[in-house]
């Protein structure tokens, strides 16, 4: 009469006591959870060796931290995501802190962007380019929101809790997130039509 | 959300390559390498906690220095005395100070009286004749032993009581070792020599004038109470002997 969610939670809280003391309990912990880091990193950047290298940088900071992890009812995942978002908005931050604001722009009218109501005009990759884009634009808080509610693969909830906030505040916290993320992405529109 | 799918579903659910296997084998040897490590340096939470330990450990070293120079202040820069009159002072040491300066500061453990018609102000407290005070943790106190009474000669009857200030002097007769000030009375000669009062003999034959007043006064043996004159005899020659005692003495007699 198990509940298979609760008693796959448990095995995973002894999963992660014994990763705190053993390299092959924390070796196992990475195999359960790297496909699922590395698709966030992936998508949130769009580049494979860029996404190899943020996801081992999420798992270092996760072992590294792992003395203080308390575990909470949604158990590792979301305490492992809040980091990879973390690492991947840091990422972005230091990059278009290095790239300045004259490289980025150039680089962005490299893409033929149009959104929101053109998204349909832009085809494939260039299309989540866009995304991707305008996720690095808005505030690191906005882009922690939206990545670990829509690249995670974690539900509201667990992404809430990841966000440290109640689902409440988190459904905000999107809303606003979702609405800069737009208005993000028709400045540098355009931005790149000025140009 | 069929009717307004967030712009970021379609990148949530955008395919994924897999992560290649020799880069995931080469971070999972890594994090072995790095939890070993970890394992074998448990300092680095020492280092943490030291984080957090550090600010707290400086704050309560700030709130000790505050409470030690407030306490220096009120032990040492308080008690200042002034204008003292026919005063001693006993210091923890033995060593006795006959009336001090103006700007002297009663240290821990002393122990002031103040003698017939003098005075002293400490701070802003002023004493007058009698008084004894010790200095207990860096306040005042004001002593409380019980007055000692002294029997005079049967006509005054027990209701002949000696006033605050005679106990004072009689309290502190080792201090002033009779450097200071002359025996004017002694107790034989204010007792009543045909009553033995045995259970009021305030003196042994020892000469403990110098022991402190709150000793029972019944400790010497009423059988000895020639010897007891003697002894308090000897003793009065090394000791303030209260003006007013041998007052209430002779008007008892008287």
């Amino acid at each position: 009469m198990d509940d298979p969610d609760d008693r796959d939670l448990f095995d995973e809280r002894a999963l992660v006591e014994r990763a705190r003391v053993e390299a092959d309990g924390f070796a196992e912990l990475y195999r359960a959870y790297v496909d699922r880091v590395h698709a966030f990193a992936y998508r949130r950047c769009g580049d494979p060796e860029l996404a190899e290298d943020l996801t081992a940088a999420t798992f270092e900071r996760a072992l590294r931290s792992l003395d203080r992890f308390e575990w909470g009812p949604g158990g590792f995942a979301p305490w492992l995501f809040r980091i990879a978002a973390n690492e991947v908005t840091d990422h972005h931050r230091r990059r278009g802190r290095r790239r300045g604001d004259r490289a980025r722009r150039a680089e962005d009218r490299l893409h033929d962007r149009a959104w929101v109501d053109d998204l349909d005009r832009i085809e494939g990759a260039d299309r989540l380019d866009a995304l991707r884009a305008g996720l690095d634009a808005i505030n690191p808080r906005y882009q922690r929101a939206l990545v670990l509610r829509h690249l995670s693969g974690l539900d509201h909830e667990s992404a809430a809790r990841a966000m440290g906030l109640t689902p409440p505040r988190m459904a905000v916290l999107v809303h606003r997130a979702t609405k800069a993320l737009r208005r993000a992405v028709e400045r540098q529109e355009g931005s790149g039509s000025d140009v | 959300m069929s009717e307004d799918p967030h712009p970021l579903d379609e990148l949530g659910r955008s395919p994924v390559p897999r992560i290649d296997e020799s880069a995931s084998a080469r971070i999972e040897s890594g994090l072995r390498v790095l939890h070993s490590q970890q394992r074998s340096t448990p300092q680095r939470a020492g280092w943490r906690a030291w984080l957090v330990a550090a600010p707290a450990l400086a704050l309560a070293v700030v709130v000790v220095t505050i409470a030690l120079i407030a306490g220096d202040e009120r032990g040492v820069a308080a008690l200042e005395l002034r204008g003292a009159e026919n005063v001693v002072i006993a210091l923890p040491g033995g060593a006795v100070v006959t009336d001090p300066p103006d700007g002297y500061r009663l240290v821990e453990g002393a122990v002031l009286t103040v003698g017939e018609g003098g005075r002293v102000t400490i701070d802003d407290r002023v004493l007058g004749a009698g008084a004894v005070v010790t200095v207990e943790q860096g306040v005042l106190v004001t002593d409380t032993v019980p007055p000692l009474t002294v029997d005079g000669p049967p006509g005054t009857g027990p209701t002949s009581s000696r006033s605050p200030t005679t106990v004072a002097e009689t309290r502190r007769p080792q201090t002033t070792a009779a450097e200071s000030r002359a025996p004017e009375t002694s107790e034989p000669e204010t007792r009543p020599t045909d009553s033995p009062a045995p259970t009021q003999e305030p003196r042994d034959p020892d000469g403990t004038l110098t022991r402190p007043v709150d000793r029972p006064p019944t400790t010497s043996a009423p059988s000895t109470s020639e010897g007891s004159r003697d002894g308090a005899g000897e003793g009065v020659s090394t000791t303030v002997r209260p003006r007013d005692g041998g007052r209430d003495a002779g008007d008892g007699t008287g």
